[in-house]
């Protein structure tokens, strides 16, 4: 999922004016296009709810796609801005419900194992590497995924979080220097048999 | 890479640098989309079949507008030609038709002074049903009811200038001046032609022309009480749906026909 390639995006920006006319296999590409990137961001602000808030966000997507304006860019901008609102409000709903578990002690049970996780640049799967981020405070955490998730610019990250790109960008730089600082310097020698990481403790690298 | 500039974070963050283990950290969050993340499509692409279109595209309710805008337009239009048409029909001259001239006398023999009906006549009589005259004036006169008024004025140019609407005959006749010679011509011509006038018409007055083709059952054709069309587009233009921050600029990418949906191929 490195940033696309520009003619991607192109087609998936013709997609986007197919799907606002109906087209369902337009739709589909989007979705396959957006939904793991989506699902991944989710993921840091409702944890393991973020295939529930993911379906909603898509119902809502599917429903008003057809007056959506814009191109590609615009439209994973909308579908994070979309999840964003879910994901906040399921939090809400959650917090009403003091049964249920709070989905934010996610955020911060996740410090102490972050930091094995950390350990383990090398073998470090999508999993792991999500919930690292996930450890970061929350602004920080969110301005890291829709910049490198999500594939957004700072302008449009920025218009998802209702912050200036200014604001993103520094939250996103103090992201990685925090994340950096926990990884540990760059050696020669990578930790990948490191004798501190249990075993079974990462996710393996998927191989797709 | 301990010490992370602005610079550095930027380029990190734009996939430029991907070096060490915040690159591998940042590549491994954004990796190649897993089967388990690609759940719910099914049920996805159901919702958006099934939802609904009409609320969809401000571009064809604007392309709607411009449709009413052009249809009442195009009515206008029409509706001023046949105006137009049936105005030459009828004496449309709002002036009181049946006072001045007999106040003028009769000019037989064309004064050279142009009379117009409106500023000789000063006192408009009132007797006349001048009430009810007010919708008779776009009425359009048939050929035998001209052919009638030209028959009255021939005997007596004061009768039929008591008619109410004689103005419609001085009007097709050209002017005040030529109304004799109009009704002789057109009572001559009837009475040459004799009786093969269907619908009463005698068969072509000179200087008539085939607007009096027209209906002749003394119905106007058109009553046209000129149309005022109520600027479709202007009352609603900001109406869009903004839902959500979305981002504006169309692009305008059509033809999708042949595209790969290849982004994550692998």
């Amino acid at each position: 999922m490195r940033p696309p390639l520009p003619e991607t995006d192109i087609e998936l920006s013709a997609c986007v004016d197919a799907a606002r006319s109906g087209d369902e296999d337009a739709f589909r590409a989007l979705f396959r296009a957006v939904q793991p990137r989506l699902l991944r961001y989710l993921r840091v602000l409702v944890g393991a709810d973020a295939d529930d808030v993911a379906s909603e966000t898509w119902l809502q997507i599917a429903r008003d796609v057809h007056g959506f304006r814009g191109d590609f860019d615009g439209f994973r901008g909308w579908a994070a801005t979309i999840g964003r609102h879910r994901a906040l409000d399921h939090v809400r709903h959650q917090k009403r419900r003091p049964a249920a578990p709070v989905p934010d002690e996610d955020l911060t049970d996740l410090e102490a194992p972050s930091d094995t996780a950390a350990m383990a640049v090398d073998a470090l799967g999508t999993d792991a590497a999500l919930t690292l981020i996930a450890s970061l405070p929350q602004d920080q955490a969110e301005a890291v995924l829709l910049r490198v998730v999500m594939g957004l610019d700072a302008r449009s990250a920025g218009r998802v979080l209702g912050k200036r790109p200014g604001a993103v960008r520094t939250a996103a730089h103090r992201g990685l220097r925090r994340l950096a600082a926990r990884l540990g310097p760059d050696g020669d020698a990578r930790p990948t048999d490191d004798p501190m990481i249990p075993a079974g403790a990462l996710t393996p690298r998927d191989a797709t | 890479m301990t010490r992370i500039s602005r610079l550095d974070a930027r380029r990190i963050l734009d996939g430029r640098d991907r070096s060490g283990r915040l690159g591998a950290l940042l590549d491994a969050a954004a990796a190649p989309p897993r089967p388990q993340e690609l759940g719910g499509e099914d049920t996805v692409l159901a919702a958006f079949s099934a939802a609904p279109r009409q609320t969809a595209s401000p571009a064809r309710r604007f392309l709607a507008r411009i449709v009413i805008i052009k249809t009442v337009v195009a009515m206008t239009l029409l509706g001023g030609v046949a105006l137009a048409a049936s105005s030459s029909l009828t004496g449309d001259d709002a002036g009181s038709p049946n006072s001045a001239v007999s106040e003028a006398g009769l000019p037989e023999p064309a004064p050279n002074t142009p009379v117009d009906p409106k500023t000789t006549s000063p006192f408009a009589p009132g007797d006349t049903g001048s009430p009810t005259k007010g919708p008779e004036e776009h009425e359009p006169i048939t050929l035998e009811r001209l052919t009638e008024l030209c028959r009255l004025f021939l005997d007596d140019p004061g009768v039929a200038q008591e008619e109410k609407d004689y103005s419609r005959l001085e009007h097709r006749a050209g002017g005040l001046d030529r109304v004799r010679r109009f009704c002789q011509r057109l009572v001559n011509n009837g009475e040459d032609q004799g009786g093969d006038e269907n619908n009463g018409r005698p068969g072509t007055p000179s200087t008539e022309d085939p607007k009096t083709d027209g209906p002749q059952d003394g119905t106007s054709p058109m009553p046209l009480p000129s149309p005022k069309p109520t600027k479709p587009g202007g009352d609603d233009k900001g109406r869009e749906d903004d839902q959500g921050g979305k981002p504006k600029g169309d692009k305008g990418n059509k033809g999708l026909s042949a595209l790969s949906y290849g982004t994550y191929v692998g």
